[in-house]
């Protein structure tokens, strides 16, 4: 009984950790691809930008102030140098008409910038638009405000702890180019809160590898490189310092990079499960043992304490994580403790260490579970204290743990408290079904004398543990004694993944999912849940197949699991399943038509993009008659029928579109029907 | 299978134990680095605090079509580590072609970007990031080149439309970090009213302004030595402002008179300096002590103690575009911040400050060699020249044209040395560079190739100077505070204690002590002067004519004064602006200038001999004009009494205290002529010996003095002398021609009259 518990958790935690190991960059390469193999380099092409096909204001500024002077050789002049950099420019048909002046001054805008008002600058603009019709803020102020508020939001969900929201709103940065440096910084630490090593690679490659001329000063560089260490193997970090070392100024100072990299090097022996890694070498290992010696220094003690414990040098183990955790206690270096203790059978000593320290515990008591069963598999007749009783049972909920579940639930029975030991059987069969669960379940309710209750699981499980109830009759009461009081499980107590996906840590609860699986198999509302947390974070493939794992588990939340596998589809841009989807399982009416609309304008854009002018049309009539148009599909609206020839109906489309929005896109529009109808300005 | 499980757990711990690890080797990580990165992301250590360049707006105008500005701030070392953005908020010529127009920054000598020229319509701001580790604590220098073209015109009076203006309220370094409220040195970053003023508020108990205002002298001047600023002004208020600006509280709780909310503010600041920032750019600062004696001491403690690094850094700032001139020697153009670029525009222009001695004395006895080192492009067109202008005049020049190029190896031109004045003179060095296709101006053929290469060993060679105090000196008492910049005592004399009057006095001697380099020891009196007394004397009046500058008397047997030598033009010129009311009012001297005009004669029915004797007086005055480096228009603008508004002025007293006069009809007027006066473009372009600003259309008139009185001699020495003599007779070269005349005269009776008669005697 003891064996099989221990074994199940560490199972859980070698999944886990073979997939840290998988995402902490063993996949993932810091080196750029064209860097990494010479061979084929891809020759450089120029990027041509896309020239303004229309002069914007400040093109034609001087214009109007040369006509307005009555300075005509050089309106005829500038006419001349508008038509050679704008082929087609004609001539402002209120050129010598005053010109619409807008003498706003933005400097109250600029202050409510700078107070990270943006409330306020909303309610500013709106009110200059109001006493000055048809102004708008400057294009600069409008990118700079767009700018402000990225990094705005980013920090306030940065130290709201909604790393996911980071991650999104990073999207916005390019890395290659960004100047500031520690956006670029939060975006990795939220990557790496969310465990998306993936998602990190850009980040860190746009830092480390820019183009000449764009380079950042070596002081970003080596902090960066510090951070890569806790993100990547030092081999990879290797190649990267190589690369790096063409600058010598830079090279002499990335050798204070060494300690950190042996640190990383047995960090990642120690953790090497498939044994693949190599050991460090004994120089190494004693520059580490004299940062841990000479500066107390509690991480580099409990690092020690991992090696030794691979190397199975259980007293070495022991004696380091002890320094580590008398210096300042802390869970990994209890963590290590407890286990090499455990490994060298000394498990009451481990017990006792951790029995003593449950307030350092916090959250993650459910990682101490099988040392934290110890007095409840050994001491039946003896009290457990309260506080370690209601620890194990919350780490129990916290973990969904079917067989620590039974475990209590065999407790509580031994001490006569059948309500209890029957709720956490139950408990227990709910996460997963076993003999153990069944066999508690039916002696409770033989001792509560429930025989309607032991018929009822009879009738349930009667045919899969047959045994369990041919034993019933021969089953003994149990004496009871000075068992501690057991409380049922709590209905308020969300298991972790529940949690973590609630505080948007996505990372996590795939993690705590993951955990879960490895005991059995998941239920469907968590698969419902793991389905959103791949979704969130853009594993489409990986969300479609927890949404219809839900779906096919019969999930209470159908609704939900089928809008999730719906959306999954859309960003997939696999429209025509979506499609069938939709039309084969029901869903909420505001849900369905949500798809339905963007389906049809994702149809429209792809049929648009393919010259499908018709299909496009079609598409956004379906779209029109179940949702409203925004400027932006009315205008492909607009361009569908200026090319398959509908200009009549493209120019008043365009016309009625310039009457509500001042875009330019509609003036070019005009424009170019006009062209083609050969109508002269 | 038990230690597998084992190990794989690890996977999930040694990266915490590595980051852990990570953190606690500080020998790895740069302190401030890791700081910064944790400052950043609170949002509450990130006000965006901004600190406001020190230049007042000209300085912050780029001309032409490549031209540079030294810009400079002040950061904590707080603010220097966590760094932060570079705020240009700038418009620009309408002229100036969108395509290529680039204004280019770089901050302590490091580049750090590029942004395009393209805000004609309204006020742009702008933001480069500033990557940790190019500023330093203390002053800052920013670099800003811009190169802009012309649109449509490709002549090189063209050129001169082009500009960029950055603006001085809403441009500057953008903080990550707020400074301490409480520090001292963050009053370097007060802001700037919308008038584009730094304004220092100096709140004043009821009925006590006067007292109040002697006692903020020390400090008004400390504050704006701190501060370096040019567009500075001084009001006197009894309530704390509003706006950007300083609220000077100076004094203690027990001193008498205070009103309530004064008192409260004394009470609760510690004795000595202190300063607290308010927001919205505005700064308490408070001065706290119960006596001069403790208010001089408390504020020295600060200058030597935590303000000291602000004026310690200074001289660390990078180069500056500034020329000493006070001793004999050759300065390359790269030790004023010159860096040598290829110019590929119609119009180079590159300007430095030549700050002379204040004791200087202009003539032709010599000359400042400027030695140019530079080439051309072949294929300019005739016409291109070199010109050198001194103080918005032209000075010399030097063609350029070669079909081939030119390559300049230290070609000398002459500056003379009259074209200067005592104190800072605006040197440029032009180069015209047409070419053919200029003429065309075809937009499709615009070149981007160099025409023009002006090396940075480029030099001047600066002589001995002739060396003689002499008054009245605009020039040198704006650009050099002289003859107050020396430790004597100044009376600051107002003719009644009214805030506009105190304003005035206070501003101008907060001016006076910037060009000094050190606080005035000024004493200020309520009244008129002594005119017993030898002590210098700053006079501000509004309304007393008493105390109004006379006109200068005519020099002895020295030239006509300037402005009265031909009243017909003067009162046609007069006549041409006179579109205000207060020009047009009723004035008798006008009515007659318009009879005279009116009734002029014909000069073909004047005599001859009247011919004759205008032609003589029209040449004269034109060498005259000529010598002196004079226009024609400011030579013969005369001043009606009526359309002064404000008149600055010096005169010699009896007992050899110099008297600097600022005159005004009424409180109204002052404040209105010393706004203009006072202008930054305006206060360091003063020279002569009399400023007017003219009620008409605020312009200003400066006056060349007829005659100057000189102060007692300093340097004796012969080369100074013979330097003065020489000096002395180019200033009067109609001495100088008599005595050359009666030197030949002489020799020539000599040699007909006297030899022939009394024979010669030879040796045998």
């Amino acid at each position: 009984m003891k064996k099989s518990l221990l074994s199940a958790t560490f199972l859980a935690r070698t999944t886990i950790g073979l997939m840290m190991a998988t995402q902490s960059g063993f996949a993932a390469s810091l080196v750029p691809e064209k860097l990494a193999a010479p061979s084929t380099t891809i020759e450089a092409k120029a990027v041509v930008e896309p020239e303004a096909s229309a002069p914007d204001a400040v093109e034609l500024a001087a214009l109007y102030y040369y006509a307005k002077e009555g300075q005509m050789e050089r309106v005829e002049r500038e006419k001349k140098r508008l038509s050679l950099k704008f082929p087609g420019f004609v001539e402002p048909e209120d050129l010598f008409q005053p010109e619409p002046e807008f003498s706003v001054d933005e400097t109250p805008l600029w202050q409510l910038y700078d107070a990270d008002d943006f409330a306020g600058i909303e309610a500013a603009v709106t009110q200059l638009a109001l006493d000055n019709p048809g102004w708008q803020p400057s294009q600069d102020f409008r990118d700079k405000l767009a700018r402000r508020k990225l990094r705005f939001d980013m920090t306030t969900a940065e130290s709201a702890g909604d790393t996911a929201q980071v991650m999104a709103l990073g999207k916005a940065l390019d890395p290659q180019t960004e100047m500031e440096v520690d956006l670029l910084w939060t975006l990795i630490a939220a990557c790496r809160s969310q465990g998306q090593t993936e998602a990190m690679v850009p980040v860190y490659q746009g830092i480390l590898f820019r183009k000449p001329g764009t380079e950042l000063p070596d002081d970003v560089v080596m902090t960066t490189l510090q951070m890569a260490v806790q993100d990547f193997p030092a081999k990879e970090l290797r190649k990267v310092i190589a690369l790096l070392s063409e600058k010598p100024e830079l090279a002499d100072r990335m050798k204070d990079l060494t300690l950190d990299l042996v640190r990383r090097d047995i960090a990642d022996f120690a953790a090497d499960a498939a044994g693949v890694a190599e050991t460090p070498a004994p120089e190494a290992v004693l520059a580490v043992r004299r940062s841990a010696d000479l500066g107390h220094n509690g991480a580099d003690q409990t690092l020690l304490g991992w090696y030794y414990l691979k190397l199975d040098r259980l007293d070495d183990a022991e004696t380091w994580f002890r320094k580590a955790f008398d210096g300042k206690p802390q869970i990994e270096s209890l963590k290590g403790l407890t286990l090499s203790l455990d490994r060298a059978n000394k498990r009451d000593q481990a017990f006792l260490l951790v029995s003593s320290h449950l307030d350092l515990l916090g959250d993650k008591a459910d990682t101490f579970l099988d040392i934290l069963s110890y007095p409840f598999q050994t001491a039946s007749e003896a009290t457990i204290d309260p506080k370690l009783a209601e620890l194990y049972a919350k780490a129990i909920q916290s973990s969904q743990s079917a067989d620590h579940a039974v475990l209590i639930g065999w407790y509580a029975y031994n001490g006569r408290q059948f309500e209890a030991a029957k709720a956490w059987f139950a408990k227990s069969a709910e996460w997963k079904v076993g003999e153990d669960s069944v066999k508690g379940m039916a002696l409770s309710a033989v001792q509560m004398k429930d025989t309607g209750e032991v018929e009822a699981l009879k009738t349930r499980f009667g045919a899969t543990y047959p045994q369990v109830f041919a034993e019933l009759k021969k089953a003994v009461a149990p004496k009871g004694g000075s068992t501690g009081t057991v409380g049922e499980p709590a209905h308020d107590n969300q298991a972790r993944y529940v949690v973590s996906f609630r505080n948007k840590r996505y990372g996590d609860c795939l993690a705590d999912l993951e955990r879960i699986a490895a005991r059995g198999n998941l239920s469907a509302e968590a698969q419902l849940i793991r389905g959103w947390c791949h979704l969130e974070l853009n594993h489409l493939a990986e969300a479609r197949d927890a949404f219809q794992f839900a779906l096919a588990g019969n999930v209470a939340k159908g609704d939900d699991a089928l809008y999730g596998l719906g959306l999954s589809l859309l960003r997939a841009h696999m429209t025509g399943d979506l499609e069938a989807l939709l039309a084969s399982r029901p869903l909420s009416e505001a849900r369905a038509k949500e798809l339905r609309a963007e389906m049809l304008w994702q149809k429209a854009e792809s049929a648009f993009n393919t010259k499908d002018y018709e299909v496009t049309l079609a598409n956004l009539n379906a779209r029109l008659e179940i949702a409203p148009e925004p400027v932006g599909m009315t205008q492909m609206r607009a361009w569908a029928h200026y090319h398959l020839g509908n200009l009549k109906q493209s120019r008043a489309i365009f016309a009625e579109l310039n009457q509500i929005v001042d875009d330019p896109a509609n003036r070019r529009g005009l424009a170019a029907i006009q062209d083609r109808m050969g109508i002269k300005p | 299978m038990r230690n597998i499980l084992l190990y794989s757990a690890l996977a999930v711990l040694t990266a915490l134990a590595s980051a852990s690890a990570k953190a606690q080797t500080p020998s790895l990580v740069p302190e401030a680095l890791v700081q910064t990165a944790t400052r950043t992301d609170t949002p509450s250590a990130r006000p965006n605090a901004l600190v406001l360049f020190s230049q007042s707006k000209p300085e912050m105008r780029l001309i032409g079509e490549d031209d540079t500005r030294h810009l400079t701030f002040y950061l904590s070392p707080e603010q220097a580590r966590d760094g932060g953005r570079l705020r240009l908020a700038y418009t620009n010529a309408v002229s100036i072609l969108p395509d290529g127009a680039m204004m280019s920054a770089s901050v302590n000598g490091h580049a750090i970007g590029d942004i395009p020229i393209r805000s004609p319509q309204t006020v742009l701001a702008t933001e480069l990031p500033i990557p940790p580790g190019m500023l330093v604590a203390g002053w800052n220098t920013v670099r800003l080149r811009a190169q802009q073209q012309h649109r449509v015109d490709c002549s090189i009076s063209a050129a001169y439309e082009l500009w960029t203006q950055v603006d001085p309220i809403t441009s500057g370094f953008l903080a990550e970090t707020a400074p301490d409220a409480a520090d001292l040195t963050s009053l370097i970053a007060v802001g700037r009213t919308a008038s584009e003023e730094t304004e220092i508020r100096v709140i004043t108990a009821p009925g006590e302004l006067a007292r109040d205002a002697g006692r903020s002298l020390e400090a008004v001047q400390s504050l704006a030595l701190l501060l370096g600023r040019q567009d500075l002004r001084i009001t006197f208020t009894e309530t704390e402002g509003a706006g950007p600006g300083i609220d000077l509280f100076v004094g203690d709780d027990a001193t008498p008179g205070l009103n309530p909310a004064v008192r409260q503010v004394l009470s609760n600041a510690a004795s000595g300096l202190s300063a607290r920032q308010m927001g919205d750019g505005r700064v308490r600062v408070i001065l706290r002590g119960a006596n001069d004696q403790a208010l001089s001491a408390a504020l020295v403690a600060a200058l030597n103690g935590p303000l000291q690094p602000v004026l310690a850094s200074r001289h660390a700032l990078t180069k500056q575009p500034v020329i000493d001139a006070s001793s004999s020697r050759r300065v390359n153009l790269a030790e004023a911040g010159y860096e040598t670029a290829p110019f590929s525009g119609r119009l180079f222009r590159t300007s430095f400050d030549l700050v002379m001695p204040e004791d200087f004395y202009p003539g032709d006895y010599g000359s400042i060699d400027l030695k140019l080192n530079g080439a051309t492009a072949p294929g300019l067109a005739p016409g291109a020249q070199v010109l050198v202008r001194v103080n918005e005049r032209a000075v010399t020049s030097h063609v350029l044209y070669d079909p081939e190029g030119v390559t300049l190896k230290e070609k000398a031109l002459a500056l003379s040395l009259r074209a200067f004045h005592p104190g800072v003179n605006k040197v440029e060095i032009l180069a015209e560079l047409p070419t053919e296709a200029d003429q065309a101006c075809d937009p499709s053929a615009r070149s981007g190739a160099p025409r023009f290469l002006l090396l940075e060993e480029t030099g001047l060679v600066i002589p001995e100077l002739a060396r003689v105090g002499r008054m009245p000196d605009l020039a040198s008492l704006v650009s050099r505070a002289y003859p107050f910049n020396h430790d004597r005592a100044l009376d600051l004399v107002v003719d009644a204690a009214t805030p506009g009057r105190l304003s005035t006095a206070v501003t101008m001697l907060s001016r006076l002590a910037l060009a000094s380099g050190h606080p005035l020891p000024g004493h200020l009196v309520i009244g008129s002067p002594d005119p017993s007394s030898a002590t210098n004397a700053l006079v501000i009046t509004a309304g007393n004519h008493d105390l109004a500058m006379t006109d200068t008397p005519p020099a002895k047997g020295g030239r006509p004064a300037a402005g009265r030598i031909d009243g017909l033009t003067t009162a046609s010129v007069v006549s041409s602006s006179a579109t205000s009311p207060a020009a047009t009012s009723s004035d008798s001297e006008a009515l007659l200038n318009a009879f005279q005009v009116q009734t002029a004669m014909d000069a073909d029915r004047m005599s001859w001999t009247t011919r004759v004797s205008s032609a003589i007086q029209h040449i004269t005055e034109m060498v005259d004009r000529w010598l002196q480096y004079q226009d024609v228009t400011e030579a013969q603008r005369a001043i009606r009494p009526a359309d002064a508004l404000v008149t600055l002025g010096q005169d010699r007293r009896a007992e050899g205290a110099i008297w600097t006069v600022v005159t005004a009809e009424n409180e109204a007027d002052l404040l209105r002529g010393t706004g203009v006066l006072f202008d930054p473009t305006h206060w360091g372009a003063l020279k002569g010996g009399k400023a007017t600003v003219l009620r008409s259309d605020l312009s200003i008139i400066t006056e060349t003095p007829v005659a100057f009185t000189f102060y007692p001699l300093t340097d004796l020495s012969l080369g100074n002398l013979r330097r003065l003599a020489a000096a002395w007779l180019s200033d009067h070269f109609a001495i100088y021609v008599g005595l050359i005349l009666l030197f030949i005269g002489g020799f020539g009776l000599w040699l007909g009259y006297i030899v022939p008669r009394k024979g010669v005697r030879t040796v045998e």
